[in-house]
């Protein structure tokens, strides 16, 4: 079972809360949720937000395609942006009072999409108006659940002994929700839970807006379905990937996160400070007897200091870890080159997002592949490792702190802005499955002079300073082992080396199941070939497709040369990326030797839906090289 | 547990300075060993934290941890040093170049926080270790030899920035005057807060008009030249004039102020406004410190964590 809904209106004005409701309401019948948030990079001004996503009972949920079933919009302006997102036999919710409204009444409409929307309905001879839009989509097949909001939310009002104008305005969120609700054969329950957790515990708010939304159902006389409360059997969580990428620091034993406010790297970092200080489990040894613990998140003046905070944390001995965004991440480049050379291991969580420059603060791109591997001068050794799902997300955090830890070297964690806006009803992940690895400090027993970088040891021995008793140089420049400057060739090249046998030291430890993931028959003759975010929307096509295989590469640096060439010998590879360049098809045909049959780009600053993999691989079917895809939703 | 006194030798590493003769950082690092000496501290649990530059080569000839990191960064290299396990001594050097202009954004948020942490500037104004370019303390209208003309950018007053930046004690010394020098920075270090001392340390080799002669014409020390002078905030309503006594000392030109200028450990630190808002065991148990797991085992309750995003 699946439905796909889409809730649209002006950012800002509750659609973020009106969604929460929604899917959590949802959820909380027993469904699955999987949707993601698209929104322009202000906070309120009118501008059209909205959320998109896929209701379903089983997990994974399907990833959403290019259009939807069902479409529950605030205002005549998201109708128009969302004319050409619906199914037929969808069903659209909208405002009549907007009737008479076109691209031209909203100010806040993209003057491009105006034009368009105007060039259309010219094209089939009818006036720009809402009403006729909205008669157009009845005509192709729509279902169509006109009234008047307004109106009817005074009425309710007036039932309930409400009449403030401001007190009516803030029932539109449960208003909208509840009309959807009815659509799916949901009762007011689920939408007063939503409001519980959208607006708060308060019994008398929860009270208030159940009866709107018990007041709102009676109004639809339509249903498309009706989904059953039914109980899932798992524990589930309602998250987005910031906070599961915070999470996954805390579990995963980070202690120190430094920041400069970025989108959409942010949230990442407040939550991880909202949630201090942790609870303490049962088995927390030494820790048991605390309930709380606690954990340094600072915001810097700028991401120069963001990132060096995070080294000396780390070079104190705590795991340590710094979230950013492309522009914030170019200011990281000296610093990261030194992590390399001073060997202090670091997690950078890179929250990608549409560039070059400024770009688009919040919208989707897989741009920074390239920068991420070769960023900072010289040569030095690092990990890139990506996520593609929420639960990714969690787990990798825990991953790349262990590795920091273990290989004393930046790890730059990649995800997305699709990932960091994508809000899943979800199975809660188990992260027991995965270890909390350290390495316990040296202590000497009496103070003494030690090598921070003993020849002999790839990774060298934790000296950490007010702990381990040791007198030690930690050194930028090229060092000896005590850490003192030497240029001396012949020492030079022994340190060189024995900082790069860490490459070769996390290949041979990190299993082959944590580099790569393969997808679909053995025997493919055909595949995709993928990394982060497009993970759910390739997953889900795949079951369309059928006959055809999907490698999955999370490790991008060192990169899995024979994982990759065993893989795709013999096959046709299809590599398919949110950028322009097709990243990852270059740096495959760099490091494999592999080239790539056909590239399939997206760079419009949205992902990659399930839809737009199907078009690539009819294509790619079809002897097409270079392919470019541009839905919109 | 026996108590060791340590001598200002036991700090000396076993590389001696490669700076050139009568380089006035040597009086610095002679007055860090004769203060850290005095200070008895352990050289365990001090990080010296350096960027990049002349004076940034510093760490490498003390017998304390060190990180000599990259130019400008210093002060968010030591910061993270000390948020992660503030138990630490924490001491940064660098130059002029090195704090006030590539780094100055990070001086200038340190004062601000008050983390109890000491900031020694050594300012020779210029550029040494490229070679005698204009450092951001040379005045305007100044031409040293590397340079083919006089200064055409103005001077930064390294003390009239820390004292707007917030830090809460300020001071400044001279660095052939090792015994002054020694007694500035064991105070600043013993300062409860962000401590920044400037010390001129004239460069002989770039730095042709600002020389020992130049700066000695023009030193006098505060408490000589006023014996009532008292820098120190006794009490919160002091502050105000505190500061404006501090000012007027800052900015003079003619003659250039040694001393103790303005001090205040009224203001709460950094960790102790942690501690209060957001961890009650900041100190006790600070990041770097925790264990993060037992048997491989998250120390930290899932489950509880998330408690509020269940269904």
């Amino acid at each position: 079972m699946r439905i796909s809904f889409l809730i649209g209106g002006p950012q800002g004005r509750g659609v973020e809360t009106a969604s929460f409701m929604f899917i959590y309401g949802v959820g909380s019948a027993g469904y699955y949720v999987y949707a993601r948030r698209e929104f322009w990079s202000n906070i309120a001004g009118g501008r059209h937000s909205y959320v998109v996503g896929t209701i379903s009972d089983r997990w994974p949920a399907p990833a959403p395609g290019n259009s939807v079933e069902l479409a529950l919009t605030f205002d005549g302006h998201a109708v128009l942006e969302h004319v050409f997102h619906l199914m037929r036999g969808g069903y659209l919710v909208y405002n009549t009072e907007e009737d008479s409204k076109t691209p031209d009444s909203y100010p806040m409409m993209a003057k491009p999409l105006a034009e368009r929307l105007k060039h259309f309905a010219k094209g089939q001879g009818f006036e720009p108006t809402v009403r006729n839009f909205v008669e157009y989509l009845r005509q192709s097949g729509v279902e169509v659940v006109g009234l008047p909001y307004n109106k009817h939310i005074s009425e309710i009002g007036r039932k309930i002994g409400v009449a403030s104008p401001v007190m009516l305005a803030r029932f539109v969120n449960t208003f909208v929700v509840a009309l959807g609700a009815a659509l799916l054969g949901l009762d007011e329950e689920y939408v007063a839970r939503g409001v519980g957790f959208a607006l708060g515990k308060k019994a008398d708010v929860i009270e208030q807006n159940k009866k709107v939304a018990a007041e709102a159902i009676k109004l639809v006389g339509k249903k498309m379905t009706t989904i059953q409360p039914r109980s899932p059997g798992v524990k589930r969580i309602f998250w987005n990937g910031n906070e599961a990428s915070a999470y996954g620091k805390v579990v995963g034993g980070v202690r120190l996160v430094a920041y400069y406010p970025i989108t959409p790297a942010t949230d990442d970092a407040m939550v991880f400070e909202r949630l201090i200080p942790f609870p303490v489990g049962k088995d927390a040894g030494e820790l048991a007897k605390l309930e709380r613990i606690g954990a340094m998140a600072f915001q810097a003046e700028d991401e120069l200091a963001a990132v060096a905070i995070t080294t000396g944390g780390a070079i104190a001995g705590a795991r340590s870890a710094t979230v950013t965004s492309g522009p914030g991440f170019s200011l990281m480049s000296e610093a990261l080159s030194m992590a390399g050379m001073m060997e202090v291991g670091i997690v950078v969580t890179l929250w990608m997002r549409a560039g070059p420059s400024t770009g688009q603060a919040t919208r989707q791109s897989q741009q920074d592949l390239f920068f991420s591997l070769f960023i900072g001068h010289g040569e030095y050794p690092k990990i890139v490792y990506a996520s593609g799902d929420l639960e990714e997300v969690f787990l990798d955090n825990i991953r790349v702190a262990n590795w920091a830890e273990r290989y004393r070297v930046p790890v730059i964690h990649l995800v997305d802005k699709n990932l960091s806006n994508t809000f899943a009803v979800m199975p809660l992940p188990d992260p027991s499955n995965l270890k909390v690895q350290t390495t316990p400090p040296v202590v000497y027993p009496q103070t003494k002079e030690a090598e921070a970088y003993p020849l002999e040891e790839v990774v060298p021995p934790k000296l950490l300073p007010g702990v381990s008793n040791a007198i030690f140089h930690l050194n930028s420049l090229e060092h000896d082992p005590e850490g003192d400057p030497e240029e001396d060739p012949v020492v030079v090249t022994k340190m060189f080396e024995k900082r790069m046998q860490k490459l070769k030291l996390i290949e041979s430890e990190i299993p082959p199941e944590e580099k790569v993931l393969y997808f679909g028959p053995a025997d493919a003759r055909r595949v995709i070939v993928g990394w982060g975010s497009t993970k759910p929307a390739i997953l889900t096509a795949l079951e369309e497709l059928k006959d055809v295989g999907f490698l999955y590469v999370k490790m991008l640096y060192p990169y899995p040369v024979d994982l990759v060439r065993r893989y795709l010998e013999g096959r046709e590879a299809l590599f398919l990326e949110n950028n322009y360049f097709g990243q990852l098809a270059m740096i495959t045909r760099m490091f494999a030797g592999v080239v790539p049959t056909a590239v399939a780009v997206k760079f419009n600053g949205r992902p990659i839906t399930t839809d737009d993999v199907v078009e690539a691989y009819r294509k790619f079917e079809a002897g097409q090289k270079t392919i470019k895809l541009e839905s919109d939703l | 547990m026996q108590v060791v006194k340590r001598a200002a030798a036991d700090y000396r590493w076993v590389r001696p300075p490669e700076w050139c003769p009568g380089c006035g950082h040597f009086g610095i690092l002679q007055s860090l060993y004769n203060a850290f000496a005095e200070l008895n501290l352990d050289p365990a649990n001090v990080v010296l934290v350096s960027g990049i530059g002349c004076s940034s080569r510093l760490p490498h000839y003390v017998r304390t941890t060190s990180v000599h990191a990259i130019h400008g960064r210093a002060i968010p290299y030591a910061l993270g040093i000390k948020l992660a396990n503030p138990s630490l001594e924490v001491v940064v050097v660098g130059g002029d170049g090195d704090l006030m202009a590539i780094g100055g954004n990070h001086l200038l948020h340190l004062g601000r926080r008050n983390v109890d942490m000491t900031i020694i500037l050594m300012d020779n104004s210029v550029y040494g270790l490229t070679r005698g370019q204009a450092g951001p303390t040379l005045p305007a209208g100044i031409k040293v030899k590397a340079v083919p003309k006089a200064n055409p950018q103005g001077e930064i007053n390294p003390l009239l920035l820390a004292l707007t930046a917030g830090f809460t004690f300020i001071a400044r010394g001279y660095s052939y005057d090792i015994k002054y020098t020694t007694k500035l920075i064991a105070e600043a270090i013993t300062h409860k807060g962000s401590a920044f001392v400037q010390i001129y340390s004239p460069c002989v080799t770039y730095n042709n008009v600002m020389t020992r002669e130049w700066y000695e014409k023009k030193i006098y020390k505060l408490e000589e030249a006023d014996p009532a002078w008292d820098p120190v905030v006794h009490d919160e309503k002091e502050v105000d004039l505190k500061i404006r006594k501090a000012l007027d000392k800052i900015v003079e030109r003619d003659r250039l102020p040694l001393g103790v200028f303005y001090k205040n450990e009224l203001v709460p630190t950094f960790d102790e406004r942690y501690e209060s808002l957001y961890d009650p065991n900041y100190r006790k148990l600070p990041p770097a410190l925790q264990p993060v797991e037992a048997d491989g085992k998250p120390v930290v309750d899932f489950e509880k964590l998330v408690a509020d995003r269940l269904l």
